[in-house]
Protein backbone atom coordinates (compact mmCIF):
# COMPACT_ATOMS: atom_id res chain seq x y z
CA UNK A 1 0.00 0.00 0.00
CA UNK A 2 1.30 2.91 -0.92
CA UNK A 3 0.20 6.68 0.69
CA UNK A 4 1.20 9.48 -0.82
CA UNK A 5 0.44 12.80 0.99
CA UNK A 6 0.25 15.62 -1.45
CA UNK A 7 -0.14 19.33 -0.36
CA UNK A 8 -3.84 20.10 -2.13
CA UNK A 9 -5.85 22.28 0.37
CA UNK A 10 -4.61 26.02 1.94
CA UNK A 11 -4.30 24.38 5.05
CA UNK A 12 -1.76 21.88 3.67
CA UNK A 13 1.50 23.91 4.17
CA UNK A 14 3.38 21.72 5.93
CA UNK A 15 4.84 18.09 6.12
CA UNK A 16 2.03 15.52 7.59
CA UNK A 17 3.30 14.29 11.08
CA UNK A 18 2.27 10.98 12.67
CA UNK A 19 -1.52 12.32 13.74
CA UNK A 20 -2.24 12.06 9.61
CA UNK A 21 0.18 9.26 8.69
CA UNK A 22 -1.63 7.30 11.52
CA UNK A 23 -5.09 7.94 10.06
CA UNK A 24 -3.51 4.68 7.17
CA UNK A 25 -2.61 2.62 10.02
CA UNK A 26 -1.91 -0.77 7.86
CA UNK A 27 1.65 -1.35 8.79
CA UNK A 28 1.90 -2.31 4.85
CA UNK A 29 1.56 1.36 3.84
CA UNK A 30 4.63 3.00 2.64
CA UNK A 31 4.11 6.81 3.79
CA UNK A 32 5.53 9.45 0.91
CA UNK A 33 5.36 13.75 1.26
CA UNK A 34 4.85 14.66 -2.02
CA UNK A 35 5.47 18.41 -1.90
CA UNK A 36 5.75 18.87 -5.23
CA UNK A 37 2.87 16.41 -6.49
CA UNK A 38 5.23 14.71 -9.05
CA UNK A 39 2.85 11.22 -8.51
CA UNK A 40 0.29 13.72 -10.14
CA UNK A 41 2.22 14.57 -12.73
CA UNK A 42 3.84 11.15 -13.52
CA UNK A 43 -0.20 10.31 -14.23
CA UNK A 44 -0.36 12.96 -16.32
CA UNK A 45 -2.73 15.42 -14.20
CA UNK A 46 -6.61 14.84 -13.88
CA UNK A 47 -6.52 15.31 -17.61
CA UNK A 48 -5.17 12.21 -18.30
CA UNK A 49 -7.57 10.13 -15.78
CA UNK A 50 -9.40 7.92 -18.45
CA UNK A 51 -6.16 6.40 -19.13
CA UNK A 52 -5.24 5.25 -15.93
CA UNK A 53 -8.20 2.71 -15.05
CA UNK A 54 -10.57 0.89 -17.40
CA UNK A 55 -13.11 1.57 -14.36
CA UNK A 56 -13.19 4.91 -12.90
CA UNK A 57 -15.66 6.21 -10.06
CA UNK A 58 -14.59 9.54 -9.35
CA UNK A 59 -17.36 12.30 -7.76
CA UNK A 60 -15.81 15.53 -7.85
CA UNK A 61 -14.17 17.63 -10.18
CA UNK A 62 -10.32 17.07 -9.80
CA UNK A 63 -8.91 21.02 -11.06
CA UNK A 64 -4.83 20.82 -11.42
CA UNK A 65 -4.17 17.74 -9.55
CA UNK A 66 -4.99 14.18 -9.21
CA UNK A 67 -5.73 13.62 -5.27
CA UNK A 68 -7.81 11.83 -2.62
CA UNK A 69 -8.01 9.21 -5.31
CA UNK A 70 -7.07 5.35 -4.31
CA UNK A 71 -6.16 2.93 -7.21
CA UNK A 72 -5.99 -0.87 -7.09
CA UNK A 73 -3.80 -2.22 -9.11
CA UNK A 74 -3.59 -5.86 -9.78
CA UNK A 75 -1.07 -9.07 -9.51
CA UNK A 76 1.32 -8.44 -12.27
CA UNK A 77 0.70 -5.14 -12.97
CA UNK A 78 3.92 -2.77 -14.08
CA UNK A 79 4.36 0.89 -13.39
CA UNK A 80 2.59 2.46 -16.05
CA UNK A 81 0.05 -0.59 -16.76
CA UNK A 82 -3.57 0.75 -16.17
CA UNK A 83 -5.19 0.18 -12.88
CA UNK A 84 -8.14 -2.36 -12.17
CA UNK A 85 -9.87 0.58 -10.48
CA UNK A 86 -9.69 4.39 -9.96
CA UNK A 87 -12.21 5.55 -7.25
CA UNK A 88 -12.42 8.72 -5.88
CA UNK A 89 -13.30 10.61 -3.13
CA UNK A 90 -11.79 7.96 -1.13
CA UNK A 91 -14.40 8.48 1.83
CA UNK A 92 -17.25 7.99 -0.26
CA UNK A 93 -15.62 4.65 -1.82
CA UNK A 94 -14.29 3.02 0.83
CA UNK A 95 -16.98 -0.10 0.62
CA UNK A 96 -15.85 -0.60 -3.35
CA UNK A 97 -12.11 -0.14 -2.74
CA UNK A 98 -12.59 -2.49 0.30
CA UNK A 99 -14.16 -5.26 -2.39
CA UNK A 100 -11.65 -4.25 -4.98
CA UNK A 101 -8.75 -5.25 -2.57
CA UNK A 102 -9.70 -8.98 -1.48
CA UNK B 1 -21.30 50.75 27.76
CA UNK B 2 -22.30 50.56 24.19
CA UNK B 3 -24.27 47.76 23.93
CA UNK B 4 -24.30 47.40 20.48
CA UNK B 5 -20.35 46.91 20.34
CA UNK B 6 -20.58 44.03 23.06
CA UNK B 7 -23.34 42.48 20.74
CA UNK B 8 -20.97 43.43 17.74
CA UNK B 9 -18.19 41.75 19.58
CA UNK B 10 -20.20 38.36 20.57
CA UNK B 11 -21.62 38.04 17.27
CA UNK B 12 -17.74 38.19 16.01
CA UNK B 13 -17.17 35.45 17.99
CA UNK B 14 -19.71 33.59 17.13
CA UNK B 15 -19.43 33.73 13.51
CA UNK B 16 -16.17 33.29 13.76
CA UNK B 17 -16.74 29.67 15.60
CA UNK B 18 -19.79 28.86 12.73
CA UNK B 19 -16.95 29.47 10.06
CA UNK B 20 -14.53 27.51 11.89
CA UNK B 21 -17.24 24.50 12.08
CA UNK B 22 -18.33 24.78 8.68
CA UNK B 23 -14.19 24.41 7.84
CA UNK B 24 -13.72 21.84 10.17
CA UNK B 25 -16.89 19.90 8.96
CA UNK B 26 -14.92 17.87 5.90
CA UNK B 27 -11.86 16.91 8.56
CA UNK B 28 -13.31 15.70 11.41
CA UNK B 29 -11.70 12.38 11.81
CA UNK B 30 -14.97 9.36 11.44
CA UNK B 31 -12.99 6.17 12.85
CA UNK B 32 -12.43 4.02 9.94
CA UNK B 33 -9.51 3.97 8.17
CA UNK B 34 -9.97 4.82 4.29
CA UNK B 35 -12.89 7.39 5.46
CA UNK B 36 -10.67 8.89 7.86
CA UNK B 37 -7.56 9.30 5.27
CA UNK B 38 -10.01 10.92 2.56
CA UNK B 39 -12.23 13.09 5.18
CA UNK B 40 -10.42 15.93 3.09
CA UNK B 41 -13.13 14.57 0.25
CA UNK B 42 -15.98 13.18 2.03
CA UNK B 43 -17.62 16.88 1.96
CA UNK B 44 -17.03 18.45 -1.46
CA UNK B 45 -18.95 21.45 -0.60
CA UNK B 46 -17.60 22.50 2.79
CA UNK B 47 -14.11 21.67 1.35
CA UNK B 48 -13.97 24.85 -1.50
CA UNK B 49 -15.57 26.74 0.96
CA UNK B 50 -12.78 26.22 3.84
CA UNK B 51 -10.32 28.74 2.73
CA UNK B 52 -13.24 31.19 2.94
CA UNK B 53 -14.61 30.24 6.10
CA UNK B 54 -11.15 30.30 7.83
CA UNK B 55 -10.57 32.96 6.38
CA UNK B 56 -13.92 34.67 7.70
CA UNK B 57 -13.10 33.22 11.18
CA UNK B 58 -9.94 34.76 11.25
CA UNK B 59 -11.66 37.84 10.04
CA UNK B 60 -14.27 37.36 12.85
CA UNK B 61 -11.77 37.39 14.94
CA UNK B 62 -10.23 40.17 14.31
CA UNK B 63 -12.97 42.39 14.58
CA UNK B 64 -13.95 40.99 17.96
CA UNK B 65 -10.87 42.18 19.26
CA UNK B 66 -10.74 45.08 17.70
CA UNK B 67 -14.10 45.73 19.47
CA UNK B 68 -12.84 43.97 22.76
CA UNK B 69 -9.81 45.38 23.54
CA UNK B 70 -8.65 48.34 21.21
CA UNK B 71 -12.03 50.48 21.64
CA UNK B 72 -12.72 50.99 25.15
CA UNK B 73 -15.66 52.04 25.14
CA UNK B 74 -16.77 48.51 24.91
CA UNK B 75 -17.49 46.82 28.16
CA UNK B 76 -16.93 43.74 26.86
CA UNK B 77 -13.34 42.63 28.16
CA UNK B 78 -15.08 42.78 31.70
CA UNK B 79 -17.86 39.94 30.76
CA UNK B 80 -15.52 36.99 31.95
CA UNK B 81 -17.52 34.28 30.10
CA UNK B 82 -18.12 36.33 26.74
CA UNK B 83 -13.87 37.04 26.66
CA UNK B 84 -13.32 33.15 27.68
CA UNK B 85 -15.04 32.81 24.53
CA UNK B 86 -13.07 34.68 22.08
CA UNK B 87 -10.31 33.42 23.56
CA UNK B 88 -11.45 29.95 23.22
CA UNK B 89 -12.18 31.31 19.37
CA UNK B 90 -9.01 32.33 18.82
CA UNK B 91 -7.46 29.58 20.12
CA UNK B 92 -9.22 26.79 18.17
CA UNK B 93 -9.19 29.59 15.34
CA UNK B 94 -5.27 29.48 15.64
CA UNK B 95 -5.24 25.35 16.58
CA UNK B 96 -7.15 24.72 13.01
CA UNK B 97 -4.46 26.63 10.88
CA UNK B 98 -1.20 25.16 12.41
CA UNK B 99 -2.59 21.69 13.39
CA UNK B 100 -6.09 21.05 11.54
CA UNK B 101 -6.20 17.60 12.02
CA UNK B 102 -5.17 17.72 15.38
CA UNK B 103 -7.70 19.84 16.39
CA UNK B 104 -10.82 17.92 14.25
CA UNK B 105 -9.73 14.95 16.62
CA UNK B 106 -9.87 16.59 19.46
CA UNK B 107 -12.99 18.53 18.19
CA UNK B 108 -14.79 15.01 17.39
CA UNK B 109 -14.26 13.73 21.14
CA UNK B 110 -11.24 11.94 20.96
CA UNK B 111 -7.31 12.31 21.64
CA UNK B 112 -5.23 12.87 18.32
CA UNK B 113 -3.19 10.05 17.83
CA UNK B 114 0.44 10.75 17.61
CA UNK B 115 2.13 7.24 17.05
CA UNK B 116 3.26 7.15 13.28
CA UNK B 117 2.11 4.52 10.84
CA UNK B 118 5.78 3.82 9.26
CA UNK B 119 8.35 6.88 8.25
CA UNK B 120 6.64 9.28 5.92
CA UNK B 121 9.73 9.74 3.18
CA UNK B 122 10.15 12.41 0.64
CA UNK B 123 8.64 11.27 -2.59
CA UNK B 124 11.03 10.24 -5.57
CA UNK B 125 9.29 9.24 -8.68
CA UNK B 126 12.08 6.86 -9.27
CA UNK B 127 12.38 5.24 -6.43
CA UNK B 128 8.60 5.17 -6.47
CA UNK B 129 8.25 3.11 -9.69
CA UNK B 130 11.12 1.02 -8.82
CA UNK B 131 9.45 0.14 -4.96
CA UNK B 132 5.74 -0.32 -6.84
CA UNK B 133 7.62 -2.85 -9.73
CA UNK B 134 9.27 -4.96 -7.04
CA UNK B 135 5.80 -5.39 -5.33
CA UNK B 136 4.18 -6.66 -8.36
CA UNK B 137 3.34 -10.16 -7.41
CA UNK B 138 0.71 -8.65 -5.06
CA UNK B 139 -2.12 -6.34 -5.32
CA UNK B 140 -1.26 -2.93 -4.65
CA UNK B 141 -3.36 0.13 -3.30
CA UNK B 142 -2.39 3.41 -4.33
CA UNK B 143 -3.82 6.25 -2.09
CA UNK B 144 -3.12 10.27 -2.97
CA UNK B 145 -4.03 12.50 0.05
CA UNK B 146 -4.51 15.59 1.14
CA UNK B 147 -3.25 15.84 5.29
CA UNK B 148 -5.96 17.96 6.05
Amino acid sequence: MFVIWEPVLLTDWRRPGGSQTALVPDPRAIHFWDIDRKLSALYGGPANLDSLAPVRDVGFQMEDVVWDAALVYPPGAKWGDAAKILLAPVAKYRDQLAEALR
Amino acid sequence: MDASRGRGAVASTLASLAGLVGALSCCLPLGSLLMAAGSAGASLFSEKLRPWLLALSVAALLFAFVQTYARGRCAFRYRRVRTCLLWFSATVVLGMLIAPQVVSTLMAGLLPTFTASGTLRDFDGASFQHEFNDAAAHKRLVLLLSPT
